[in-house]
């Protein structure tokens, strides 16, 4: 429940940096929604996980498009090949996230344009999802790297913190 | 059957979620304009949130724009662009209006001009997705709003709202794929259908034979039961004439800018 909790409060701020920090700043703004719940797929067990993932994309469809369930779907569905893939996989590896966050792009554009095309009435509108496909992928890319980094410099700073209290501690 | 269960709890479970997934969406399929509970308390939640980003976001902008830049010239650019708003759209409603009175003198029951319902509503968010064109405004139902309702800048049209919580609401833009508004080319008076494509709009159903020239104006046709008759839609700048059947292609620019949406006006009923 606190995971969830935590997930959630997570959306929140993504969903809020999505739809109003990051639009007047890029040009094509990164599906953090995306990014995390390929996170979820590779960290999380597989229930509790693919209903972090629908609830995630319910979430998202709140703020996006006019069906509701549309991203919940697509993001279950990324969340189960996720997490099916990421198991064969060395989870830590930096690697993985990054090749996660390119097919989870492909697969969730892929994923919209065949439920535009099997469920919805706008079908026409697959070329504009497929031209959005590369700068999108760019753009997630380009976030993933900057969590990694950030992630790394943090990791750094906390480890470089413990070791100036262990020399403290030594005196 | 219970140890099959037991045996087979999280595939089961797995597939119980995944029901529910595809009933949920299948079912928001149908009732597209409608806004579900969980949409309002999402909405709702965070509609304070959002309201604070925009007041520091306002703050930090009056900072910029009155303090750093200079202070005169951005006052006076700012009260010349909205003169020339407001004599643009004059100026397109005088036309509009001539040709209409001059259809109109030759009808003997003419009836009486109706007054127009606005309430002003400032955007809040634009669309968590790169592909759909949707944005959201700070005023929702207890302001009177309701889905299906025209939203309008001085410019144009800017879209339809779609979903409504007590004091947000979200709009379907006009150059989203799933919008579609029955046009009219302001100087021939062809009847056609104006479609969103991202970008641009195009207008589909125009018939092939009518005279249409690059540059002509589309307005609303008011004939859709959301957007009244005479706004503004675009230009028409791409005509493609293909080599056989009935209609023409043609592209259009719309008038608004769409990227650029930051105080729109919300048409509640026109009123006798």
């Amino acid at each position: 429940m606190n995971q969830l909790l935590i997930y959630f409060i997570t959306g929140i701020i993504f969903i809020l940096a999505q739809t109003t920090l990051l639009p007047s700043m890029l040009e094509t703004t990164p599906n953090l929604i995306l990014l995390l719940v390929l996170y979820i797929g590779l960290h999380e067990p597989p229930l509790t996980g693919a209903f972090y993932a629908w609830f995630l994309g319910c979430f998202l469809d709140v703020f996006s498009g006019m069906t509701l369930g549309l991203y919940g779907i697509i993001m279950l569905l990324i969340f189960c090949t996720t997490s099916i893939i990421g198991r064969q996989l060395t989870i830590d590896s930096t690697m993985v996230m990054i090749g996660a966050s390119i097919i989870g792009t492909a697969g969730q554009t892929i994923l919209l344009i065949s439920t535009s095309l099997c469920f919805s009435e706008t079908h026409h509108s697959w070329p504009l999802i497929l031209n959005n496909l590369v700068p999108q992928i760019i753009t997630n890319l380009i976030t993933v790297l900057a969590i990694i980094i950030l992630q790394h410099l943090l990791r750094k700073l906390r480890q470089s913190g413990t070791n100036e209290q262990g020399k403290h501690a030594w005196r | 059957m219970l140890e099959f269960i037991k045996k087979h709890r999280s595939v089961l479970l797995f597939a119980a979620l995944f029901l529910c997934a595809l009933l949920l969406y299948s079912n928001s399929l149908r009732q597209q304009n409608r806004t579900t509970l969980f949409e309002q308390g999402v909405l709702q939640l965070t509609s304070p949130l959002y309201r604070a980003i925009t007041r520091c976001s306002d703050e930090l902008t009056i900072l910029w724009t009155d303090h750093i830049n200079l202070v005169n010239v951005r006052q006076r650019n700012i009260k010349l662009l909205k003169e020339l708003r407001k004599h643009r759209r004059q100026l397109l409603e005088l036309t509009e209006i001539a040709q209409e009175n001059s259809r109109l003198r030759q009808l003997l029951n003419f009836h009486q001009n109706t007054k127009i319902l606005e309430l002003p509503a400032r955007v809040i968010a634009v669309d968590a997705s790169s592909w759909f064109h949707t944005i959201t405004i700070d005023k929702g139902s207890n302001d009177g709003i309701t889905e299906g309702l025209a939203v309008v800048v001085a410019e144009g049209i800017v879209g339809r709202t779609i979903k409504c919580a007590t004091n947000s609401s979200r709009v379907l833009l006009a150059n989203d794929a799933a919008s579609e508004i029955a046009a009219l080319i302001q100087h021939n008076r062809t009847r056609c259908v104006a479609r969103g494509k991202g970008t641009h709009l195009t207008l589909d159903y125009a018939l092939r034979r009518k005279d249409v020239h690059l540059g002509d104006m589309v307005i609303t046709a008011g004939t859709g039961g959301v957007f009244p008759k005479g706004l503004p839609i675009g230009t028409i700048s791409n005509i493609i004439k293909h080599d056989y059947g009935l209609f023409q292609t043609l592209e259009l620019a719309p008038s608004v800018n769409f990227s650029r949406l930051e105080d729109v006006l919300i048409i509640l009923r026109e009123r006798p």
